[in-house]
């Protein structure tokens, strides 16, 4: 759960898509002839398919149903609940810089601007 | 989730999460909304008694609010009217901690035609939502940030009331705006301070000093500015029932504030009674926790900012957030259900490895204003 929600935490890529695509693909499913995915449905062997497409409508309503019951709350939610125990060196180490006791930027550092003074 | 349907200007949901993002929404644009499916599957059918509490609060906010509500309780129909405000008071109910009420009011606390004079009575902390101290320190400030001029803006606890049986009371004062400011924000700067509050109510005052004594011992590992007071209560001030508490801020050198919360257990969850000094320590963890993930920011905050820029002037307004949590990324689908307003997300780049941004992921968020102004407050 933690390596999910570490992941989860430095997605990098199409967070656009994460965020609004649920309409895009919600349209696409509207659009009756959608040329493309029957061509997909066409291409997958006919009983596989029509499983297939089930077990996704039936995934998606759960996840629909999880998500539209639940008590409303804006905290940022934890992978699992856990608490990671930031008293480790290994987790010390990620997160030491965010605090005026660690490392500064080269462009912000006294010492570093003190050296330009000198030169 | 988008919306099921949609009938000229009515949006249709289903479900009663982000009830409040709705309501707020939908107050806001001046779109009527209607819920369906509230809790229908569920043993204890409809609306529950908190969000029956949070829709008088918006009823009583605004002027000619139609509402309502089939026998069950399992569909809401919202048709907003016009942002009033003033001064009044509402007993918000115990189930919910007066956070979950008091975000409303901050949001449309600068819309309103006459300044918010607001006395909040119920719990003040609670576990589910934001604590008073916690949107004090944490989101007082992002409105700051887009209202410019804060004269009149104030937040106070009066009384403090602890799950589940409340009695707490709080003040707030917002003044009323035009409009709002379009911010750039995109340097969090680093964590130079660290205060906090320790509140106990109807308990040995030792709990307190103990919960000071490990929240401080852990936070001086990475910082020796650190300082938590204590705020004891007893008799009339402290509510009606016993519990208690701590509440971590953080600030950075260029003025972000992040917040975390840790309080004991009530004896209605049949747990074991909290030890002070794991508390001070899951509080302490769980600021680190919002540091890491940084940004402009805290993360439970997210949505304010996302509303404000949105509805900032017709210019570039640029934030740098956290990862996004889940809430916010609801509120930005419903931003756009109801504004029709896309942002653009992008994880910045890090060219070099000096400049580097450390902690978590950051997100980049742009957006133009869509120009929203105060139609109570003519322009002279």
């Amino acid at each position: 759960a933690r390596d999910a929600y570490l992941e989860r935490q430095s997605e990098s890529k199409s967070l656009m898509k994460l965020v609004y695509g649920v309409y895009s693909s919600r349209n696409e499913s509207n659009n009756e002839d959608n040329t493309v995915k029957q061509e997909e449905s066409d291409s997958d062997e006919e009983i596989g398919g029509l499983f297939k497409v089930v077990a996704e409508k039936q995934a998606n309503l759960q996840t629909e149903r999880s998500i539209k019951d639940v008590d409303e709350c804006c905290f940022f939610k934890q992978g699992g609940g856990e608490i990671r125990d930031w008293l480790l060196d290994e987790y010390k180490e990620q997160i030491k810089n965010c605090f005026v006791t660690g490392k500064w930027r080269a462009s912000e550092d006294a010492e570093e601007l003190l050296k330009l003074d000198d030169l | 989730m988008p919306p099921f349907a949609r009938e000229n200007n009515l949006l249709v949901y289903k479900g009663n999460n982000f009830l409040k993002q709705r309501l707020l929404l939908s107050t806001l644009s001046g779109k009527p909304v209607k819920i369906i499916e509230i809790r229908s599957e569920d043993a204890n059918l409809g609306l529950r008694e908190y969000e029956i509490s949070l829709i008088r609060l918006f009823d009583k906010i605004t002027n000619g609010t139609k509402i309502e509500l089939n026998e069950s309780g399992t569909s809401l129909y919202f048709c907003p009217g016009l942002l009033h405000g003033g001064a009044f008071h509402h007993d918000c109910c115990t189930q919910r901690g007066i956070g979950y009420y008091l975000d409303v009011l901050i949001a449309l606390g600068p819309f309103c035609k006459t300044p918010l004079n607001i006395t909040l009575r119920g719990v003040t902390n609670s576990k589910e939502s934001p604590s008073v101290d916690h949107i004090k320190g944490a989101a007082i400030p992002v409105l700051k940030k887009f209202i410019v001029v804060d004269e009149g803006l104030e937040l106070k606890v009066t009384k403090r009331g602890m799950m589940p049986g409340g009695g707490g009371e709080v003040v707030f004062k917002c003044p009323v705006k035009q409009k709002l400011r379009p911010t750039q924000f995109l340097k969090a700067g680093m964590v130079k301070r660290i205060r906090g509050t320790v509140y106990a109510s109807k308990v040995s005052p030792a709990m307190a000093n103990r919960t000071v004594e490990s929240a401080k011992g852990v936070m001086l590992n990475f910082l020796p500015d650190v300082y938590i007071y204590t705020d004891q209560n007893r008799g009339k001030m402290s509510g009606n029932s016993p519990g208690f508490g701590v509440n971590l801020i953080a600030e950075t050198t260029d003025g972000v504030f992040y917040s975390a919360e840790a309080i004991s257990n009530t004896k209605d969850e049949g747990k074991e009674p909290s030890v002070p000094e794991d508390l001070g320590r899951e509080a302490a963890y769980r600021l680190l926790d919002e540091i890491y993930r940084g940004g402009c920011v805290d993360s439970s905050f997210q949505w304010l900012t996302i509303l404000f820029m949105a509805l900032g002037q017709k210019d570039v307004s640029k934030y740098l957030t956290g990862p996004l949590s889940d809430y916010s990324v609801h509120f930005l689908q419903h931003l756009r259900d109801f504004f029709a307003i896309t942002f653009k997300l992008e994880n910045p780049e890090q060219d070099d490895e000096d400049d580097a941004l450390p902690g978590a992921q950051k997100v980049l968020m742009t957006c133009v204003g869509i120009g929203y102004t105060n139609i109570n407050k003519r322009v002279i």
